[in-house]
């Protein structure tokens, strides 16, 4: 089952710059991949197979994670460099932090954001 | 014609030739760029996760890629054709079809895998990237995609480990020799102390999980992986709870650390 919510991102509402629905996707080679943003399509896509059961917290955690993506954010952090936990607590770290959610962004996430939208 | 004319039509032609190279993917350019931008639950720097999470786990060797194409959702797949030579969970046997989250568009690659040492650049670009090789034998770490029927590779950089393209090698030969191979021990020493995801297991997705093994079956794996386990120097894990209820645990725990967390009442 898909919900699609439409969020218009500029104050206008005559122009969808985003779109956020929830999917269940059971099929997908999106292993634990709670939510992704598609720069294409223009959408951020909520994985309801993954993220089913957890709290609104959580959800609000990933969703705000693509929300950094749609702003053009990078992830921080890759899969394989373990020594790289001082970014644990960024907003936009690669890895969702399943015991403790990040809610908002840390000096990192403001840092890349600033960056890009001096 | 004049020489300017030859040189006109020579570079239109060469242009052409180029253009269709592309749009067949013919020609490959170094370019690999990610389709989308995801989060993932899964913490896949513990490999016990990575096996955890698994259906199957196994050493296959490519024969060619057979195809490519969209999912019901829009996203790109390769698509090969793999011979099993031996597995370390699951059991398959002959030869199987898996899935690359992957493909050329335009001679560009696309692929939604994260980077191996590294990350995406805010460009979306990385390098090193590639498809699965024909005629190379790879550790394979697969879900099963029970639309297409087929095997699908994690995303994960560690869901291929490349062992070998050496030909000479028959199929016995390669399975010996990719036994041999230190990620194929560590994935054998580690796949009894496997954590099941915990998504999976609420939605019954959990095909070979090591406690669905017969007791027989458990101790000798258990065995095996004792010795991987003194050759290769990895520790003893702590036990990990059953993980049945992990969601339950982890709702209370979420809320009790966030009372404010919890949505205003409706109002009635």
């Amino acid at each position: 089952m898909i919900k699609e919510k439409m969020i218009a991102i500029a104050p206008s509402v005559s122009r969808v710059d985003l779109t956020v629905d929830v999917v269940s996707r059971s099929d997908i080679p999106f292993d634990g991949y709670g939510a992704w943003f598609d720069p294409v399509e223009k959408s951020i896509s909520i994985n309801d197979y993954v993220l089913h059961g957890y709290t609104p917290i959580l959800w609000n955690s990933v969703l705000t994670h693509e929300l950094g993506h749609a702003l053009g954010l990078a992830d921080i952090g890759g899969v394989n460099d373990p020594e790289n936990t001082i970014y644990q607590g960024s907003l936009m770290y690669r890895q969702a932090n399943i015991q403790n959610p990040v809610q908002i962004p840390g000096g990192h996430d403001k840092a890349d954001y600033y960056y890009k939208w001096p | 014609m004049k020489k300017i004319h030859y040189l006109i039509l020579s570079f239109i032609v060469v242009i052409g030739l180029v253009g269709t190279g592309l749009r067949t993917n013919i020609i490959k350019l170094p370019i690999v760029k990610k389709t989308i931008s995801p989060i993932s639950l899964l913490d896949t720097r513990d490999d016990r996760n990575v096996v955890g999470a698994a259906e199957n786990v196994f050493i296959g060797k490519v024969i060619k890629q057979t195809g490519t194409g969209k999912d019901k959702f829009g996203f790109l797949y390769t698509q090969f054709e793999v011979e099993v030579i031996d597995n370390i969970k699951g059991n398959l046997s002959g030869k199987v079809t898996v899935e690359q989250s992957a493909g050329y568009i335009n001679g560009v690659l696309y692929t939604v895998e994260d980077g191996g040492d590294g990350y995406f650049e805010p460009t979306g670009e990385r390098s090193g990237f590639s498809l699965l090789k024909s005629g190379a034998t790879y550790l394979l770490v697969t879900g099963y995609n029970t639309d297409t029927l087929n095997y699908y590779l994690f995303t994960s950089a560690k869901s291929r480990t490349f062992i070998t393209d050496d030909k000479k090698l028959d199929n016995l030969k390669l399975k010996e020799f990719a036994n041999s191979n230190e990620a194929v021990k560590r994935l054998r020493a580690i796949y009894p102390d496997e954590i099941l995801f915990a998504p999976f297991v609420s939605a019954g997705n959990t095909k070979n999980s090591f406690m669905s093994l017969p007791p027989e079956e458990q101790e000798k794996l258990k065995a095996e992986a004792e010795k991987y386990k003194k050759e290769l120097n990895i520790p003893d894990y702590e036990p990990t709870p059953a993980r049945q209820n992990i969601i339950p645990e982890v709702l209370q725990q979420d809320i009790d650390a966030h009372p404010e967390s919890q949505l205003p009442q409706a109002v009635q």
